[in-house]
């Protein structure tokens, strides 16, 4: 007998995956209808089976409930195999979708034989073995089909490289598993004489949910075509206008001068084959195909593998966009290309100015390390990639590149700028987000924002802090944290929480971390103006629009200046009651209360008025100990965004 | 042998009856057609004929079974033989739909509809099966079995039926049956015309007749009615027989058939089967140009191993099949699986021809007058 807390389970993992579905193909409005259909029945059916199994007792409601069930999963099973199909089925490639057909149909009809679906008392639901077995060659086909999708979406993602090679294993596992699941479990059901019922109850879907799991896991390949598209190009009167490569093997076809009139040629050599005037729309070879689709007075060319009933939607899609976008640039075509067919986030008029004098940091310490390669690909690609530790003051005077790309968090920025300013070098600096709280691209995006005219590449002048130790100084890029921030920032190292990212994984910390704090006697001058404070427990000095634990603005909205400096101190907070700050400042609620303040300041000078107290945090990371002096440094660094 | 001891003593007085005379003449005309279509797509491969020859043969155990039905006495026996005649009805609608599938459409279109009639036939036969959608039950007057639909049943079997009927008259509209073009020169006779129209008028009138009576519980013998959709059946398929070529003239016409040698790009053989791409001389000259060309310039430009199968043109398409250093050119109206076949029997029947064995391509004079026969037994057989 299934037991309640299995069908429970099978319900959850259901509503799971159907929310995973939703996040997934937020972005596919045409293409996502039939999985999201799919995952609505899969939904009923085990909604129904907790009716049938936990609810309802009477045999007169279930039995033909559990019919109804049946019917919508088997439905669903249909609509999903379509959904593959639909997606990466090539060329007169259709017969599993056929197959599926008949065993749909099949499905259905067996359901209306008396005692297809009986119960006896204790509720166990008996299958007949015909509705089992078409079920499963409807599963075990969708499975098949779905193994294609997947070989396919490797292939779309080859050139992106970095995250494929160690995706498609596990893809490739994960599929197998899945068959397992499904082939080997129902086999051993049949041979072991185990109630057949749980070949539909736990299998298909469990099936499913691995199914829908392993789409989430790379949207960008389940992008709608599932193939190797080669490169999109825009012909205008036999000429090339823009030309936009997608795969990067074939990078040197469209290098070659002659590629133009190549194009150009096959469209005139066809035009005198038909001998008319009626225009080309693709020429094949079985490993390539070259489409053409009209687009204005233009001629929009696709080279790619293989047919695909999606790909003309799509080319016409995309003529349209080129149309109504008006676009008259190589990065505006490019993004327009890109974001229609890979719904990619990456902004490429930024991506094609990357060439090889850009320096990408990156830092395999930093929290998001590996989804910065998936995320950032196509920067990683086109810069000169190099590790943190290889970046001194020496290379850089050694290499000078012209741009500096960040892959990181606050403490890989800080790093960087930081060896900058020992270079003596003013290279722009930007930043591809990858770590936990990522506050200094935050800022620096809004900081660019406030400028209103954001272009592709906006330079800016940001101001940085300078602080002085009694022997030696360095720059502070965003906060300095005195207080509650060190050991924050030492559990953060020790690795606690990293299960958690954001705003939670800050809160997490600073409430662990309270419980080893105590405020301190310390002395502030501000501005040559003296604070003297018995209990001191918290500092937070920044500029303006700062931030600190992933988007907690310390500041007030009506003194967002991001060329101003502050500070924040609060007093008399004993352990536990810093969490009231912490719940304010996350509403920004701060101020108003007695034991809170903020001054702007030019200099300033933290001084501790006894022994072991807190190190300081700069942008996030642990620097040395009072006393010190802070100002606001005369050297900006420049900076642009790409986000 | 066994039918007219039993008939003489039971069903000399209903001889008459129409449930009786229905299926009894549909399994003669099944017959009779069967032969005929065999002889008449003899010439043609089984790739082409296979689901019209499943879809004629089908009638005969759907007739067949029926009479049987009518004069068996046991309940057991007159289920069996309705339901291999229910199975038989449905195989052939879905042979005459995937006749007409792949006589016109092109392969990646309508698929959608080809998933939908795979459901229903599926579901149709297995329904067949259950004795709650499909039973035999004895006649009023208790002389012979007939049989009883299930609503869901009669539904679904309609939409199979409206769905073949559908996709067929869009074959039939898209080969222009109704115009004129069968007899050899073209033009259809006006009666052939009138019959075509009245044989689809009638089936029409008794499908309405068979369906306001079933809703009125009058109960009319589904048979009657499939009987009729039958005769259409056969009458169409037999007309296909005439001349297979002429269905294809318009609108999916065959523009010229073309051999060109891909070292020289000069054309081997050439046959024109249209006035406007007539070879003047100069025309497949330059056609096999510009296609060797295109096809070099795609090889290496793009690196591609395999050469140029299929070029798309709005009005237009190339089927091209390379053997050997020969690139097989047909060019069409639009790409079907239907040609795809004839291409590539045609390449086959060509390239096993003794002749071709020995073909020596270097050579400008070639005598490629063996595929002529090949290419008139296949296209215009």
């Amino acid at each position: 007998m299934v037991s309640t807390n299995l069908i429970l389970s099978v319900f959850y993992a259901v509503i799971v995956s159907f929310i995973v579905v939703l996040m997934a193909y937020r972005t596919y409005r045409s293409i996502k209808h039939t999985l999201v259909i799919a995952s609505i029945l899969i939904f009923i059916w085990s909604f129904i089976l907790i009716f049938t199994n936990i609810l309802i007792e009477d045999q007169v409601i279930t039995e033909p409930l559990s019919i109804i069930g049946v019917f919508f999963l088997s439905s669903s099973l249909f609509l999903n195999h379509f959904h593959f199909d639909d997606q990466t089925a090539l060329f007169r490639q259709r017969i599993t979708m056929l197959l599926a057909s008949f065993a749909y149909g099949g499905t259905i009809a067996s359901l209306l034989y008396e005692n297809s679906i009986t119960r006896n008392d204790l509720g166990t639901a008996r299958v007949e073995i015909i509705v089992l077995v078409s079920l499963l060659i409807q599963a075990g086909l969708m499975v098949y089909r779905f193994y294609f999708h997947l070989v396919n979406q490797n292939s779309l993602s080859q050139h992106y490289a970095l995250h494929s090679r160690y995706s498609s294993l596990f893809e490739k596992y994960g599929v197998f598993f899945v068959v397992i699941i499904f082939f080997v479990s129902a086999l051993i059901a049949f041979a072991l004489h185990i109630p057949l019922i749980s070949g539909y109850y736990i299998l298909i879907p469990s099936g499913y949910f691995i199914i829908i799991f392993l789409l989430y896991k790379d949207p960008l390949s389940s992008a709608p075509i599932g193939q190797k598209i080669h490169l999109v190009a825009l012909l205008s009167e036999n000429k090339i206008k823009y030309i936009h490569n997608l795969a990067s093997q074939k990078e040197s076809l469209a290098q070659r001068e002659d590629f133009g009139p190549f194009l150009s040629d096959i469209n005139q050599l066809l035009q005198e084959i038909a001998r008319s005037e009626a225009n080309v729309r693709s020429i094949s070879t079985n490993d390539v195909l070259v489409m053409f689709e009209p687009c204005g007075d233009d001629i929009l060319v696709f080279i790619l593998q293989y047919r695909g009933p999606t790909l003309s939607r799509l080319l016409v899609s995309l003529s349209q966009k080129i149309i109504s976008y008006d676009v008259s640039t190589q990065n505006e075509f490019s993004s327009l290309v890109e974001s229609t067919l890979l719904r990619t986030k990456q902004d490429l008029r930024v991506i094609s100015l990357v060439n090889k004098s850009w320096v990408i940091l990156v830092n395999e310490h930093a929290a998001n390390y590996k989804k910065g390669f998936v995320k950032w690909n196509l920067y990683l690609e086109r810069g000169n990639l190099i590790e943190l530790h290889e970046f001194t003051p020496d290379w850089i005077v050694r290499n000078e590149p012209t741009h500096i790309l960040v892959m990181g968090g606050d403490g890989t920025v800080h790093y960087t700028v930081n060896q900058l300013i020992k270079s003596g070098k003013n290279i722009p600096i930007g930043i591809l987000p990858g770590g936990g709280g990522n506050d200094i691209a935050r800022r620096w995006s809004d900081n660019h924002r406030v400028k209103g005219d954001r272009s592709v590449l906006q330079y800016l002048e940001t101001p940085i802090m300078k602080i002085s130790y009694p022997d030696h100084a360095i720059y502070a890029v965003n906060t300095i944290e005195w207080g509650v921030g060190a050991p924050t920032a030492k559990l953060r190292e020790e690795n606690y929480g990293r299960w958690l990212f954001g705003m939670p994984k800050y809160f997490y910390l600073v409430i662990k971390a309270l419980s080893r704090f105590e405020p301190w006697k310390s002395k502030l001058v501000i501005d040559g103006e003296e604070l003297h404070f018995d209990q001191l427990s918290a500092i937070m000095i920044g500029f303006g629009n700062s931030s600190v634990g992933g988007g907690f603005d310390i500041f007030p909205d009506e003194h967002k200046n991001a060329q101003w400096s502050y500070i924040l101190y609060a007093k008399n907070y004993q352990r536990f009651q810093g969490l009231n700050i912490m719940f304010k400042l996350a509403r920004g609620k701060q101020y108003g209360e007695d034991n809170i303040d903020y001054k702007r300041f030019k200099n300033l000078e933290l001084v501790p008025l006894q022994e072991n107290v807190n190190v300081l945090t700069v942008d996030g990371e642990i620097m040395g100990v009072p006393p010190v002096s802070v100002i606001i440094s005369e050297t900006k660094i420049k900076t642009f965004t790409i986000i | 042998m066994f039918i007219y001891p039993i008939c003489l003593h039971k069903y000399m007085i209903n001889i008459l009856d129409a449930s009786f005379l229905a299926p009894s003449g549909a399994l003669i005309i099944a017959i009779i057609a069967s032969i005929l279509i065999l002889r008449r797509f003899q010439s043609q491969t089984w790739a082409v004929k296979k689901w019209l020859v499943i879809c004629i043969f089908s009638w005969i155990p759907w007739s067949g079974m029926t009479v049987l039905m009518r004069l068996t006495d046991n309940q057991e026996s007159a289920l069996l033989y309705l339901r291999i005649s229910f199975t038989s009805l449905q195989l052939a609608f879905f042979g005459m739909y995937r006749f007409h599938f792949i006589l016109t459409f092109k392969s990646t279109d309508r698929r959608y509809s080809s998933y939908g009639m795979a459901i229903l036939i599926t579901f149709n036969i297995i329904s067949g099966w259950n004795e709650r959608l499909l039973g035999a039950v004895r006649t009023d007057n208790g002389l012979y079995f007939t049989d009883s639909f299930h609503s869901l049943l009669i539904v679904t079997n309609l939409l199979a039926a409206a769905w073949t009927g559908y996709q067929t008259l869009g074959a039939l509209r898209d080969l222009h049956l109704f115009s004129q073009f069968y007899s050899p020169n073209r033009e259809r006779k006006p009666l052939q015309i009138f019959a075509a129209i009245l044989i689809f008028l009638v089936m029409f009138i008794v499908l309405i007749i068979w369906v306001l009576g079933d809703t009125s519980g009058a109960k009319p013998d589904t048979t009657i009615f499939i009987f009729f959709a039958w005769s259409v059946i056969s009458f169409l398929a037999y007309t296909y027989g005439i001349r297979p070529l002429s269905r294809i003239l318009s609108p999916q016409r065959i523009w010229a058939f073309i051999v060109i040698n891909s070292r020289s790009g000069l054309p081997i053989y050439s046959k024109s089967f249209n006035s406007e791409v007539e070879d003047d001389g100069g025309g497949f000259l330059m056609f096999s140009g510009a296609l060797n060309a295109t096809n070099t310039i795609i090889k290496h430009h793009l690196n591609s191993p395999s050469s140029i199968n299929l070029v798309i043109l709005d009005d237009k398409a190339v089927l091209v099949h390379q053997e050997r250093d020969i690139l097989f050119c047909l060019m069409i109206d639009h790409v079907s699986a239907h040609f795809e076949i004839i291409l590539d029997v045609l390449v086959n029947r060509i390239t096993n021809h003794l002749e071709f064995q020995t073909l020596d391509t270097f050579s400008p004079l070639i005598d490629t007058k063996f595929i002529d026969p090949i290419l008139n037994g296949l296209l215009e057989a």
